[in-house]
């Protein structure tokens, strides 16, 4: 299912005393990839979660495509029907399952038949370069392996939106920038956008045109991401300036 | 597989998961997998509630050890053609016993009869309800004063409380001849016997208060701790301990003397008191179960342990127990009654003596008898 | 369509669920302990049973002690590194938990006795002995072999980069040692509820002042009292026992580190493990067994056979192995029956507190000290509560109530403690991420469950229905309440013939049901290795 953007009105979430997040309202386009920076703590994996409905804002509502998919403390449109994937941080491979079965399993939510849901499953595989992996169970995989498996498995189900959250922590550049190049690439093919959740400058500057500042747990700088990185004055945006700054003519 | 599938497929890869799934296809599999597992489960639940019902039975829980007390229920399965499920209890210093199922069970029995080993546990049941009285016609020959009086238990095939000794160790002219002599300073360390709270040992202390008098009783029991005698956990343990020579006597009954007799160990058995207050006699007992499920079988079982030929069996098995009828034949080895000097007692009022004793002197002796040590 | 993240989101269904199993734990207990409470002189419990609950204390606390360090480093160097005879020895470690503990205590009695020195091992130390022994050392054991045995590669390899193997088994032995001490807590419990060893080596205990009440005086009200006061008095101090294991219960699984940790092979600690499995065999089996045989072995060849005599038939000489196989074939059956019964019923409830537990800590540690305390009280209390219940009950339940089936949900109920905690411990080790990536793509609970949970689960669960069966079988308490007649199990069989049976009967029959459990123990061993190769 395609949606034409993806908004939020006034999401905050509270875990008992605690605020998550605190009154965030932004939009994003289609094919206006987005970058959520901030420290660690920020609320950054909690925006995602609320807006891919694995849990329920406690005020505020989510809207996709014009439509409220979540409002306070309801989750009204359920998480396969949102057309989002998610790449998690820790990637939640099923670990008893081999790669073709996690693929499967993860087409389960959709409406298609026997033969459509194995192809679509071995083209995944194809698209993210392990065809020959099909068998293996995720615990024999690299790194580098594992996080094609579980894009393979986000992209099975053809999303409108690819959140992927912190997911290429602890690869090596080489393969890292591979992937980064793979998935721009694949995201324009299948038209889908992307919202990444990252500490990484680099990663952020590959993948994404727009930026969200997430601060405390309030939204506090969205906008083109080379402006943010080149006008902040946030501690995190000035730590991207540095280190791009060298790559300053690659900020576009 | 189509053929599409099978073309998209690198060279190298193998088959695709047999439930490669549609929701249909996993949902198949579940439910099929669920019927199994529910006819596998109905298969079990019916074989463990399942009960062998024969053509008739007879339900008989027993406190006698049931190495004796199983070849009597396959005689009467012989003769009768009706099964005996046989419920033997456990020494009482390992469980909490039979005796606290019949009460639990007393509204709606499940045991027809209660073959006892003592006349104290069929004394409780009466005082608790549990008893039906039932004077059978096999009970002819039977003295009364084995039975109770109205009819809720009758004796039949006796033990003796008996003194054991080392062969090795006593002397033969230092044999022991009375409980008293459990106190001798010759036996300074050596002396034996089980936990009075417990079994035919409560029973033995309470007929000794009962015919001594309060104090004698008690300065017996107070000079047994102070001649370093011994508190064990069971008759069994007394006999093992006797036989093995830690100990060189000890009080145990009749049916444990004479298995260490047939184990060929060195121990003389000597019954006491005959000059005195006698030897204490505990007779079987059989309990008919008030609202028993099977009221014919049970009498017809209760008939059967009364009969001559059940004494006689059991004065021949190693339990060795004495006829309380005259004239049934004793193999050698077992003192038949007419030759021994019974304790004059009272078995009911033993009984609620017993249950003072147990919340009061004795258990203080136990406590201390534990803490001694 | 169910979500499958409903099993990890908050709800009230968690209490209620929790409330609901520990009131079906807790029944059978409830229906005496009231009668107990509103009869008469309630609160009066003897000063006698006062003192008893500070010796009972000393060895719980003694026995939990020596249990947590020596079984801790045990199981976690078993499950870290592969030696030689790794299977037997932990198998043989494992036997003594299949025999009631009141066997070891007269084969360490009797072993005595022979050696000539019977007052070495009397009183306190010798209940200790044969308690840390044959129960708390072999619990402890089973449960940080099977905590470390959950550990990823990555971690062990993680650790062993850091500081070596020493690193490894600190951090190994820091992972296991919130389970350990609930093992070790649970296996002191049981040694309150235990008045064997205490009656055998003249020790006064809770426990068999409890018997006391019930065996000798009849009084259900009084032993009633008892048990309450001692449940309490185990609450009270489960409570902060509890709070302290849950915070480091279980580190939640990164989804990403799945690779399984692989023993390695270390010389110098394989001779120390070798050693030192040994050396616990010893103590807790073959000394104690040796203690047991010896009646077969004192006497001549004339010894073996023993002449029953057939009240209505000549001598038949009987050879004694030969009665003791007959025993054996008699009871086998339900032997398996009830203990396998035990452990399936055990590990549903187990698993079910697990669910509703979840990853919340105070759920946990709630759930933990109400078990704990529920699991001190001694197996009448709840059997008798059976049999009261049944009693009152229609023929028609006698299916449910008065069968095989009610044996075994009475052992189960009785072991839930013991499964929950492996349960606990299991759930905790998974990853919530894996319910997100399931609920994102659309897969109902039902079939997560089967497809992921279920078998991810399944080796811990193996444990613990292992566990389950092996302490469940060497309850003879409850099952000789229980049990419908007729259908005796093997343990309960030895117990109600050794009163006066000759001892190479005794001796014959326990040899049997000990190289029975060794090689069905030994067997299992193999086969999970065999699977796991």
């Amino acid at each position: 299912m395609k949606h034409a953007d993806l908004e939020l009105r006034g999401v905050s979430k509270h875990y008992n005393a605690r605020l998550a997040l605190d009154d965030i309202s932004l939009r994003v386009e289609p094919g206006d990839h987005t970058a959520m920076v901030g420290s660690s703590g920020c609320g950054k994996s909690t925006l995602l979660r609320m807006v891919a409905g694995l849990e329920a804002p406690s005020s505020g509502q989510v809207l996709l495509g014009g439509e409220v998919a979540s409002d306070t403390q309801r989750i009204i449109l359920p998480p396969h029907r949102r057309g989002i994937a998610m790449v998690f941080q820790d990637l939640a491979l099923w670990p008893n399952l081999s790669v073709l079965e996690n693929v499967l399993l993860g087409l389960g939510g959709t409406e298609c038949s026997k033969a459509q849901r194995a192809l679509r499953a071995i083209d995944a595989l194809a698209l993210c370069g392990i065809p020959d992996l099909a068998d293996r169970k995720p615990g024999t995989l690299s790194g580098g392996q594992q996080q094609r498996v579980a894009l393979a498995r986000s992209l099975a189900v053809r999303p409108a939106f690819l959140f992927l959250d912190e997911p290429f922590a602890g690869l090596d550049p080489v393969i890292k920038a591979k992937l980064l190049r793979e998935i721009m690439a694949l995201a324009g093919e299948h038209a889908f956008t992307i919202v990444l959740v990252t500490h990484d400058p680099f990663e952020a500057n590959e993948l994404c045109t727009m930026g969200v500042l997430l601060d405390g747990g309030r939204a506090t700088e969205r906008g083109k991401l080379v402006d943010l990185v080149r006008e902040s004055s946030s501690e995190i945006l000035s730590s991207f300036r540095q280190r791009l700054g060298g790559w300053a003519g690659a900020l576009t | 597989m189509t053929a599409e599938v099978a073309a998209r497929r690198a060279p190298n890869q193998l088959a695709l998961p047999a439930d490669d799934s549609t929701k249909g296809l996993f949902a198949g599999c579940m439910a099929r997998g669920m019927m199994r597992s529910l006819r596998t489960t109905l298969a079990v639940l019916l074989l463990v509630t399942a009960r062998s019902s024969a053509a008739e039975d007879v339900v008989v829980y027993t406190s006698v050890d049931e190495i004796f007390a199983r070849p009597i229920a396959r005689g009467f399965e012989a003769e009768s053609g009706i099964t005996v499920r046989l419920v033997p209890d456990t020494e009482e210093t390992k469980s909490t016993g039979l005796v606290n199922r019949l009460i639990a069970e007393r509204a709606r029995p499940q045991a027809d009869v209660f073959w006892s080993g003592d006349p104290v546990r069929a004394a409780v049941l009466a005082r608790k309800g549990v008893s039906a009285p039932y004077r059978s016609p096999q009970a002819d020959g039977l003295p009364a004063q084995f039975s109770d009086p109205n009819g809720h238990w009758t004796g039949f095939s006796a033990r003796a409380r008996v003194l054991i000794y080392n062969r090795t160790l006593v002397p033969e002219g230092q044999t022991p001849t009375s409980v008293m002599d459990l106190l001798a300073p010759r036996f300074l360390g050596k002396a034996c016997l089980a936990n009075p709270l417990f079994g035919t040992t409560s029973m033995h202390a309470a007929a000794l208060f009962a015919v001594l008098g309060d104090d004698k009783a008690r300065a017996l029991f107070e000079s047994f701790t102070t001649n370093g005698g011994r508190m064990l956990s069971s008759n069994g343990e007394v006999r093992r301990r006797v036989a093995n020579g830690e100990c060189a006597v000890g009080i145990t009954d009749t049916d444990d003397a004479n298995v260490a007799r047939l184990e060929g160990k060195p121990i003389g058995v000597v019954f006491p008191d005959a000059d005195g207050i006698g030897t204490l006699v505990i007779p079987n007992c059989a309990v008919l179960i008030a609202g028993a499920p099977h009221p014919a079988a049970a009498r017809r079982f209760v008939d059967y342990l009364l009969r001559p030929e059940t004494e006689r069996a059991l004065a021949q098995s190693a339990a060795a127990q004495m006829p309380l009828r005259a004239g049934v034949p004793v193999p050698a080895g077992v003192v038949p009654l007419a030759q021994l000097r019974p304790m004059q007692v009272d078995y009911g009022v033993l009984a609620q003596l017993l249950e003072t004793l147990s919340r009061g002197y004795l258990k203080d002796w136990v406590d201390r008898a534990n803490s001694g040590r | 369509m169910i979500s499958s993240l409903a099993l990890e989101r908050p709800g009230r269904w968690r209490a209620g669920g929790i409330g609901l199993l520990l009131g079906l734990i807790a029944a059978p207990d409830v229906l005496l302990l009231w009668r107990a409470l509103g009869d008469g002189a309630a609160g009066a419990v003897g000063w006698s049973f006062v003192q008893a609950i500070g010796r009972s204390a000393c060895i719980a606390g003694i026995a939990g002690l020596v249990g947590l360090m020596c079984g801790l480093p045990l199981g976690v160097g078993t499950a870290l590194y592969r030696f030689r005879g790794r299977a037997l020895l932990l198998a043989l470690v494992t036997l003594p938990l299949l025999v009631p503990s009141f066997l070891w205590g007269i084969g360490w009695s009797s072993l005595a006795a022979a050696l000539g020195v019977p007052f070495l091992l009397s009183g306190l130390p010798a209940c200790v002995l044969v308690f840390a022994a044959g129960l708390v050392v072999p619990l402890v054991l089973l449960t940080a072999y099977a905590a470390t045995a959950a550990l990823t590669g990555s971690q062990i390899d993680a650790a062993r980069l850091a500081g070596g193997e020493r690193e490894v088994v600190w951090q190994a032995s820091r992972n296991a040692s919130a389970p350990a001490l609930l093992a070790a807590a649970l296996g002191g419990v049981l040694t309150l509820v235990d008045p064997g060893p205490g009656q055998i080596f003249g020790e006064q205990t809770a426990a068999s002042e409890i018997l006391t009440s019930f065996a000798a005086l009849y009084d259900f009200g009084l032993a009633g009292r008892q048990c309450a006061v001692l449940a309490g008095l185990v609450l009270v101090g489960a409570v902060p026992l509890a709070l302290l294991a849950t915070a480091r219960f279980a580190n939640d699984l990164l989804a990403k580190q799945t690779r399984r940790a692989v023993p390695v092979t270390h010389e110098r600690l394989a001779v120390l493990m070798v050693g030192a499995l040994a050396m616990l065999t010893t103590a807790a089996t073959i000394l104690p067994t040796l203690g047991l045989l010896l009646p077969m072995v004192a006497g001549g060849p004339e010894l073996l056979t023993w002449t029953a005599r057939d009240p209505f038939q000549m001598n038949h000489p009987e050879l004694v192995l030969f009665g003791a196989a007959a025993e054996v074939g008699r009871t086998a059956a339900n032997s398996f029956l009830y203990a396998g019964g035990a452990a399936l019923v055990a590990m549903l409830l187990g698993i079910g507190a697990a669910v509703c537990v979840g990853r919340f800590p105070r759920l946990r540690a709630a759930w933990l000290a109400a078990t704990l305390a529920l699991f001190c009280v001694p197996p009448a209390l709840p059997a008798l509560g059976i049999v009261a219940l049944a009693t009152s009950s229609p023929a028609w339940a006698d299916a449910l109530l008065r069968s095989r089936l009610t044996v075994c949900v009475a052992l189960g109920l009785r072991l839930v403690p013991v499964s929950s905690v492996i349960a606990l411990r299991a759930w905790a080790s998974t990853s919530p991420s894996w319910a997100m990536a399931a609920a994102l793509h659309g897969v109902p609970l039902h079939r997560y469950a089967a497809r992921v949970l279920v078998p991810v689960l399944r080796p811990a669960v193996g444990v613990g229905l292992l566990l389950v069966a092996l302490l469940a079988s060497a309850d003879i308490a409850t099952v000789l309440l229980v049990h419908p007649p007729g259908e005796s199990s093997l343990p309960l069989a030895i117990v109600t013939v050794m009163a006066n049976a000759p001892e190479m009967l005794v001796s014959a029959l326990c040899l049997v049901y000990i190289a029975g459990a060794a090689a069905m123990l030994g067997g299992l061993w193999v086969l999970s290795g065999a699977a796991e190769a």
